[in-house]
C-alpha cells in the first residue's frame, strides 16, 4: 500500500525531559546525602551551581541567538553533578567560575550546549582541581557543621582533609554514612538508590558502567591483595567509582550507548582509573580516565558497530 | 511532558527522597555507636592533653556567634556522666599573617585552666614555637582565668634582652595596711601575690573605720566617693596592674606631689599606694606574708586596748582590722636613746621587734633567652635602684582581652621577653574565659 | 503453554525495556465485548487489496442483498471479487480516494434496514469439499490477508503450492497497540478458526499447522486448544502445534516470524514459502475461508478494533464499507471530534482526514482515537534506542543523519531498502524525530519497482454483466475454476519487496 503520510501517532512517554529528569531524580539520593551530611554549605553550594549553570547557558543562547526551544535540565544536571564532586568546604567563588567555564568553554569546545562531546562537570572539575587545587582540600572541620557557612565566603587555602583515618572507620559505617570527602561521590548506598532508580527508568545503558566497575575492582584488588580485605572494601565504598560509573559513564552523549562501545569504554576507563589511583589518587584519578574515554569515544563507536564492518564490506566490493 | 507524567515524576522524586532519608536516618542510626566510639577515640586522642576526660561532645552554644575566634566548644565528661569541663578550639590572628590555633580545656565552672595544646596547621604559621607553647601550658595550667602576663612591659626588641624582677622576694600574697585612718575615715591597704618571685596580683583599696560604709571601690564605683579623673576603683586598678607589669613601685615615678605621669588614667595621689606597696615587698622579702600581719596587728591592738579585736568587733567581713592608731601616735615610734622619734615602726617591725637596715630593694635581669635555665634562679646583676629607671612604666592598655584587670586571677611569667608570643597565648585563654563567662550566665 | 516451551521472539539479546511490547497498554478493559453494527450505508471501495482493482457488477438503483457480488475482477486481472455487507440499493458508483492515496471507484449502497441475505448465502451441507474446490471458495469470496497485508489469499495458497511448504502457520500475532480485533475472532468463534485451519492446511496440500500466539495470550490458547479437541472428529491427519512468542511490535510480520522461529533474515526477494518452506495466513483470514466454505458468506465483514490512548476499547462487527464517521457515532463511546483518527493502527496507520468518506475495509483492523499530542523536537541525543528497537537491525539514526545530509547511496549502503515502516524507531526516540518519516518513504521511492510503474491503479472498466449473483454461487457450477493459469502467475507484489506471486 502507498502510504501517505507516515505514522507512528504516538509516541513514547520516554522524551529527552523525561530521561533527564529521571537523571535528575536519580541523583536526588546523592543531593539528600550531601545536604544531610554537610549542611547549608552543601545546599548553597549545590543551588549556586545549578544556578550559575543555568544562567549561563542562558546567556550564552540568547548571546548566540539560539532558537531551540529546550529546558534547561541538562544544565540542572551539569551542575548538580559538578557540585557533587567538590568538597564540602568549597568556597562559592569555584563553582561560579566553573558554571562559567562548563558553559562558555567546554561545551562551546567541545559541541554546543547539551550535546558536549566531552563530559562538561568532569572537564571543569579537573579545571579547578588544576588551578586551585590547594582550596579544594575540603573537609577542613572536625566534624560536620549543619549551619557552617564561613568556607563558602572564604577563598583561602585549605590543609588535607582532617576527617579520622579511612581505618577508624567501621566497614558499617563506610557504607551507610560514607567518608567525609566530596560532597555527593562517597556514599555507595545513596548512589545506589539513585542508581536503581535510574535502571528502573530505563534510560540508561549498563555496559560502560558495569565493565568499568568490574575492571578497576580487578585490577585493584589484584594489586593490593596483600592489603587486606577491609582495605579493599574501603577502597570500594569511598573511592567515587560508583559515582563515575552510573553517573558518569551513562552519559549518553559522552560515552558509546552500543552494548560492545560501552563494554570497551567501561573496560579502557577501569584500566585508566584502576592505574591512576596507584599514582595519585583523588579526584584526579576519578576524573582524568573519563575525559579520556570521552574524547576517544566517536572512534570506540564507529569501530564498535556494525557500520564499519559494512563500510569495510563495501571497499572490498569496490576493490 | 505531560501533566500525568510530570505528576508521576513528581510523585517518584518525593518517594526517593523519602527513602534516602530514610535510609541516611536508618544508616546514621544503626552506625551510630561505631562512630561515635570513632568519633570519641579521635576526642581523645586530640584533647588528652588538654582536659582528660571519658567522654566529649561537641555543643554548639548560642553566644558562640559572638566569638569569632572560637572554632568549636566541646563538653567533657566523666565516667558517670557528670560534666567536668569545656574545651574550646579557638584560632587567634596575630602579626604578620600568622595565627595560633588552641585547644583550651577549662574546668566545668569556668575557672581554672586544665591545659592548652597547640594545632599544627602548615599553611598557616603559628606565631610561636611549640616549645614556648608547652612551657606556657606548664605555667598555665592549673591555675584560675583569666590570666594575664606577669613580668614588666618589654617589647621583643627591648634591646638588653632581659626583664626586671625584685630580688628576694618569697612566693606567698603580702599585705599592709595603713595604721591611720584618712580624712574621710578609710584605711587603705595592699596585698600582693608573689609567684616566682614575681609580682603576679596587687591590690589596692580602703575600708572604713565605719564598718557599714562600702570599701572604697565598691564605694566609688556607686558614686559613694568621688576623685578627679578616672573612679577612683579604676584609678586603683590602673596602678596596680602598672606595678604587676614593672615589679617595682620606684619604676612607677611618682613625683613629689605623689602623682605620677606615667601610667595613663591614673590621677589620684599614689603616695599611700607606693609606701604600703613597699612594705609589702618589704613583708614579701622578709617572709612576713598577711596572716601573720593581721594576727600580729591584732596582737598589738589587745596591747594597746587590752582585749581582743574579735571581742571589740573591729575585724570586718573580710577578716582585715578595722582600727585606726591616731589615738596612739608614738606606738609605731622608734626612739633613740633620748627619747626622740627616730623614725616610724610598720607593723612587721613593731611585732617582731626588727628594724631593717637596708635602705631599699633590688633588682634584678633575667636573660629572656636563656630558656633553657629556670629563670626564677635568681642572679643578682642589677644593683640597688631607687628611684625611676630607663623606660619606666608605660601602660598601653586599661584592660586584658576585654577584661577589667580586677578580674584576673592569674598572672603568670610567660615566655620571658616573648611578650608578644605569650600574650598570644594568654588572649586565646581569655576569649575561653570570657567565652564560658558568657555561656555560664546565659546557661544560668 | 508450559515453562519448557520455547518463547519465540525475532528481538534477539537482552532489552530492559520493551518499549514496544504493547499487551499491558491496551485501552481495552474488558475484552470480551463485542458489539454488532448495521450502517445505514457503506461506501465500498473496488481495491481493497493488493493488486488491481474489482469492475463493479451493479448499477445505481440497483437492488443488492447481503453476501452479493458487487464488484468483480476483469478476467485476467489480478483483483479480487466484492461483496455487499448490507441489503440495500445501490445509491451512487463513484471515485473515492482512500487515506492510503489509492483511488478507485466505489459503489456507495445505502441499507433498506432489511438485512436480506442473497440467497446464496446458506450453510454448507457438506463441508468435505476437494481441496481445488477450497481454493475455489476461497478465490471467490475475495479474501484477502485481514493481518494488514492484503494480499489476495488464493494467490498466497497458490504460491505456497509452487513452493513446496510443508506447514501453515496461522497467525495469532496482534501486537500493535490499541488492537486486539484477532484476538476477539479467536474468542468468539475459535472453531472457526481452527477448521479453517484444515481447510486452508488442505488447499496448500500441507498437513501440520503451526498457531503463532503471544504466550500471554492465555484465553485465547485454551480457547483454540478447546477447539481443536471439540473438532477433533471433523478431519484427520493433521497436526496442530501451538509456537508461542514474546509480545512485541511488529512480531507479525513476516520476515520477523521467518527470523523469530527459523531464525533466517530474509533476504530481498525472499519469502517465508521459498526460505522456510512454510506459508502464513492471518487468523482472521483463516475464519473468513471457513466462513465462505461452511456458511457460503464471502468476506463482506469483519471485526475492527476501535480505540485509543485515552478512550475505552470496542471491538466492533461492521460490514465492509461502513463509514468511519458512522462507526464512531454509533459505539458506546462519546469520542471527541478533536481527537486524531487513525485508519489502522496508531503505529503504522494513516490519519483519516474524512471521516464521512472513509470506509472500513477488508485490510481495516482498527480505527484508533488518538489524542493530538505535541512532543517537541531536539537534537538527537545520541541514545541509539532507535537501533534497539528497529526489528530490521537499521540504524535509523544514522540513516536520518546520512538523508539528510543528501548522502543517499550511502544510506543505501546502510540497508535502508530493508525499512518495513513499522514506526517503531520513531515511537520511542526520546528527541520526537520523524525517523520513520525520513527513511521509509525514502525506502519506499526506493522499492517501487521501476517496470511495473503502478500496479496499483485502477484499471477503467464500467461494469461486467453477470447479474445477481455471489460469486461462490458460479464457482460451485464450475468445479475446476482457473486458478493456475501460467500467465497470471508471475506476477510481483510491490509491498513484499518483489515477492513473486
Amino acid at each position: 500500500m502507498i502510504y501517505g503520510k507516515f505514522a507512528p501517532f504516538i509516541h513514547t512517554d520516554r522524551t529527552v525531559s523525561y530521561m533527564e529528569l529521571s537523571f535528575l531524580i536519580a541523583l536526588l539520593p546523592c543531593v539528600c546525602y550531601a545536604i544531610f551530611k554537610y549542611g547549608i554549605r552543601a545546599l548553597m553550594l549545590i543551588l549556586s551551581c545549578v544556578l550559575m549553570n543555568v544562567l549561563c547557558a542562558m546567556l550564552f543562547s540568547k548571546s548566540k541567538k539560539i532558537r531551540i526551544k529546550r529546558t534547561y535540565l541538562h544544565n540542572v544536571i551539569s551542575g548538580v553533578l559538578f557540585s557533587l564532586m567538590l568538597p564540602p568546604d568549597t568556597s562559592l567563588l569555584i563553582p561560579i567560575t566553573a558554571s562559567v567555564f562548563m558553559t562558555f568553554v567546554t561545551e562551546v569546545l567541545f559541541g554546543g550546549i547539551a550535546f558536549c562531546q566531552v563530559n562538561s562537570p568532569v572537564l571543569a572539575r579537573i579545571l579547578v582541581e588544576v588551578v586551585w587545587g590547594e582550596r579544594l582540600k575540603g573537609f577542613s572541620e572536625g566534624s560536620n557543621h549543619w549551619f557552617a557557612i564561613k568556607s563558602l565566603f572564604s577563598f583561602a587555602r585549605t590543609t588535607s582533609s582532617v576527617a579520622s583515618r579511612v581505618e577508624d572507620y567501621h566497614t558499617a559505617e563506610l557504607i551507610t554514612d560514607g567518608y567525609p570527602s566530596y560532597i555527593g561521590m562517597c556514599s555507595v548506598i545513596m548512589i545506589l538508590i539513585g542508581t536503581i532508580y535510574l535502571l528502573r527508568s530505563r534510560t540508561v545503558r549498563t555496559a560502560a558502567p558495569i565493565c568499568y566497575l568490574v575492571t578497576v575492582i580487578i585490577i585493584r584488588v589484584s594489586m593490593h591483595i596483600k592489603d587486606g580485605v577491609r582495605s579493599n572494601i574501603a577502597f570500594l565504598l569511598i573511592s567515587g567509582i560508583f559515582f563515575v560509573a552510573f553517573f558518569l559513564l551513562t552519559d549518553r552523549a559522552t560515552v558509546p550507548q552500543n552494548h560492545l562501545g560501552g563494554t570497551v569504554t567501561g573496560i579502557i576507563c577501569g584500566i585508566l582509573t584502576a592505574g591512576a589511583f596507584e599514582i595519585s589518587g583523588g579526584i584526579t584519578a576519578l576524573c582524568v580516565p573519563v575525559v579520556m574515554v570521552n574524547i576517544i569515544s566517536g572512534l570506540v563507536e564507529y569501530f564498535t558497530s556494525d557500520a564499519s564492518e559494512r563500510h569495510a564490506a563495501v571497499r572490498e566490493e569496490a576493490q | 511532558m505531560n501533566s500525568s507524567q510530570i505528576k508521576r515524576m513528581t510523585i517518584e522524586a518525593v518517594v526517593v527522597l523519602i527513602l534516602s532519608f530514610i535510609v541516611l536516618i536508618a544508616g546514621n542510626a544503626m552506625t551510630s555507636g561505631q562512630s561515635e566510639t570513632r568519633i570519641q577515640n579521635g576526642y581523645s586522642e586530640m584533647f588528652a592533653d588538654v582536659l582528660e576526660a571519658a567522654r566529649y561532645k561537641e555543643i554548639f552554644p548560642e553566644n558562640m556567634s559572638d566569638f569569632e575566634e572560637i572554632n568549636h566548644v566541646y563538653q567533657a565528661f566523666d565516667a558517670s556522666g557528670k560534666p567536668v569541663g569545656f574545651i574550646l578550639d579557638i584560632t587567634v590572628e596575630s602579626a604578620g599573617n600568622t595565627s595560633l590555633h588552641l585547644l583550651t580545656g577549662v574546668t566545668y565552672d569556668g575557672a581554672e585552666l586544665t591545659g592548652i595544646k597547640h594545632i599544627a596547621d602548615e599553611s598557616v604559621p603559628a606565631p610561636i614555637s611549640e616549645e614556648e607553647i608547652a612551657r606556657i601550658a606548664e605555667q598555665a595550667s592549673g591555675n584560675q582565668i583569666p590570666m594575664s602576663y606577669a613580668a614588666g612591659h618589654f617589647s621583643d626588641d627591648d634591646g638588653d634582652g632581659s626583664v626586671t624582677m625584685i630580688s628576694g622576694l618569697n612566693d606567698g600574697i603580702y599585705y599592709a595596711q595603713r595604721l591611720n585612718k584618712d580624712n574621710n575615715g578609710y584605711i587603705d591597704y595592699v596585698q600582693i601575690e608573689v609567684v616566682d618571685g614575681f609580682i603576679t596580683r596587687v591590690n589596692w583599696d580602703a575600708f572604713n573605720i565605719d564598718m557599714n560604709t562600702k570599701d572604697r571601690i565598691d564605694a566609688s564605683l556607686s558614686g559613694g566617693y568621688s576623685v578627679s579623673g578616672d573612679n577612683w576603683a579604676n584609678q586603683s586598678y590602673n596602678l596596680c596592674h602598672a606595678l604587676i607589669d614593672c615589679q617595682d613601685p620606684s619604676r612607677l615615678a611618682m613625683k613629689s606631689d605623689g602623682t605620677t605621669d606615667i601610667v595613663p588614667g591614673v590621677t589620684i595621689d599614689i603616695r599611700t599606694f607606693v609606701e604600703l606597696a613597699y612594705e609589702c615587698i618589704d613583708n614579701s622579702i622578709h617572709g612576713y606574708d598577711q596572716e601573720t600581719y593581721i594576727e600580729d596587728l591584732k596582737g598589738i591592738i589587745q596591747g594597746v586596748l587590752g582585749s581582743d579585736p574579735e571581742t571589740l568587733g573591729i575585724i570586718n567581713d573580710e577578716g582585715f582590722v578595722v582600727f585606726s592608731f591616731e589615738d596612739y601616735p608614738n606606738l609605731f615610734a622608734e626612739l633613740d636613746a633620748a627619747g626622740n622619734v627616730i623614725s616610724n615602726l610598720n607593723v612587721r617591725e613593731k611585732a617582731t621587734g626588727t628594724t631593717d637596715d637596708s635602705a631599699g630593694i633590688s633588682t634584678i635581669e633575667v636573660d629572656e633567652n636563656d630558656v633553657s635555665n629556670d629563670p626564677y634562679s635568681v642572679t643578682v646583676i642589677g644593683a640597688e635602684d631607687g628611684v625611676s629607671i630607663g623606660g619606666g612604666y608605660d601602660m598601653t592598655y586599661e584592660n586584658i582581652d576585654g577584661l577589667p584587670v580586677s578580674e584576673i586571677r592569674t598572672y603568670i611569667p610567660g615566655i620571658p621577653g616573648a611578650r608578644q608570643r605569650t600574650r598570644c597565648v594568654l588572649t586565646a585563654i581569655n576569649i575561653s574565659y570570657r567565652f564560658l563567662k558568657d555561656y555560664l550566665d546565659w546557661m544560668a | 503453554m508450559s515453562i519448557h516451551d520455547r518463547r519465540y521472539s525475532f528481538h534477539q539479546g537482552f532489552s530492559m525495556d520493551n518499549a514496544l511490547d504493547f499487551s499491558k497498554r491496551s485501552s481495552f478493559k474488558r475484552e470480551i465485548l463485542l458489539e454488532k453494527f448495521y450502517p445505514s450505508r457503506i461506501i465500498l471501495p473496488m481495491k481493497m487489496n493488493y493488486g488491481e482493482a474489482a469492475v463493479p457488477t451493479v448499477r445505481v438503483g440497483e437492488k443488492v442483498t447481503i453476501g452479493q457480488c458487487v464488484g468483480a475482477p476483469n478476467p485476467g486481472s489480478f483483483a479480487v471479487p466484492v461483496h455487499s455487507g448490507i441489503s440495500g440499493e445501490v445509491k451512487e458508483i463513484r471515485n473515492i480516494t482512500l487515506p492510503n492515496s489509492v483511488t478507485c471507484k466505489a459503489v456507495v449502497i445505502e441499507s433498506d434496514r432489511k438485512r436480506t441475505y442473497h440467497p446464496s448465502v446458506y450453510p454448507r451441507a457438506d463441508v468435505n469439499i476437494s481441496a481445488s474446490k477450497v481454493r475455489g471458495i476461497v478465490k471467490d469470496a475475495g479474501i484477502v490477508g485481514m493481518g494488514g497485508e492484503g494480499i489476495p489469499t488464493i494467490a498466497k495458497i497458490n504460491m505456497a503450492r509452487r513452493s513446496g511448504v510443508d506447514r501453515i502457520l496461522v497467525n495469532c500475532l496482534q501486537s500493535e497497540p490499541y488492537a486486539n480485533c484477532d484476538y476477539m475472532r479467536i474468542s468468539e468463534s475459535p472453531e472457526y478458526i481452527v477448521m479453517g485451519a484444515v481447510a486452508l492446511a488442505g488447499a496448500v496440500g500441507v498437513k501440520r499447522i503451526d498457531f503463532l500466539i503471544p504466550d500471554s495470550r492465555k484465553e485465547e490458547i485454551s480457547a483454540l486448544q478447546n477447539a481443536m479437541q471439540m473438532s477433533a472428529g471433523d478431519y484427520s491427519g493433521y497436526i496442530f502445534n501451538f509456537k508461542y512468542f514474546k509480545d512485541r511490535f511488529p512480531q507479525g510480520y513476516y520476515a520477523l516470524v521467518a527470523k523469530a522461529l527459523y531464525g533466517v533474515d530474509l533476504g530481498e526477494g525472499e519469502t517465508l514459502e521459498s526460505r522456510c518452506k512454510a506459508v502464513m495466513f492471518n487468523c482472521s483470514t483463516v475464519y473468513s475461508c471457513w466462513e465462505a466454505i461452511a456458511d457460503n458468506m464471502p468476506l463482506s465483514s469483519r471485526i475492527i478494533s476501535i480505540s485509543g490512548d485515552d478512550e475505552p476499547g470496542h471491538n466492533v462487527l461492521v460490514p465492509i464499507g461502513t463509514p468511519v464517521s458512522e462507526i464512531l457515532n454509533n459505539v458506546n463511546s462519546n469520542i471527541k471530534t478533536s481527537k486524531k483518527l487513525i485508519w489502522g493502527n496508531c503505529l503504522t496507520g494513516l490519519e483519516i482526514k474524512d471521516p464521512d468518506n472513509t470506509p472500513v475495509i477488508k485490510t481495516t483492523s482498527a480505527i484508533s482515537v488518538i489524542s493530538r499530542k505535541e512532543f517537541p523536537t531536539t537534537p538527537c541525543i545520541r541514545c541509539f534506542q532507535c537501533e534497539d528497537a528497529c526489528p530490521m537491525g537499521l540504524e535509523p539514526a544514522l540513516l536520518h543523519n546520512l538523508l539528510k545530509r543528501g548522502l543517499e547511496f550511502s544510506a543505501q549502503d546502510e540497508g535502508i531498502r530493508k525499512c518495513i515502516a513499522c514506526g517503531s524507531c520513531s515511537y520511542v526516540c526520546p528527541a520526537a524525530i520523524d525517523l520513520t518519516g525520513v527513511i521509509a518513504s525514502y525506502a519506499q521511492k526506493l522499492n517501487k519497482n521501476p517496470e511495473h510503474p503502478d500496479k496499483l491503479g485502477f484499471t477503467e472498466h464500467t461494469k461486467i454483466n453477470i447479474g445477481s449473483v455471489s460469486l461462490l454461487e458460479t464457482f460451485e457450477e464450475d468445479e475446476e475454476y482457473q486458478t493456475e493459469e501460467g500467465g497470471d502467475d508471475n506476477m510481483v507484489l510491490p509491498f513484499e519487496g518483489g515477492k513473486l506471486i
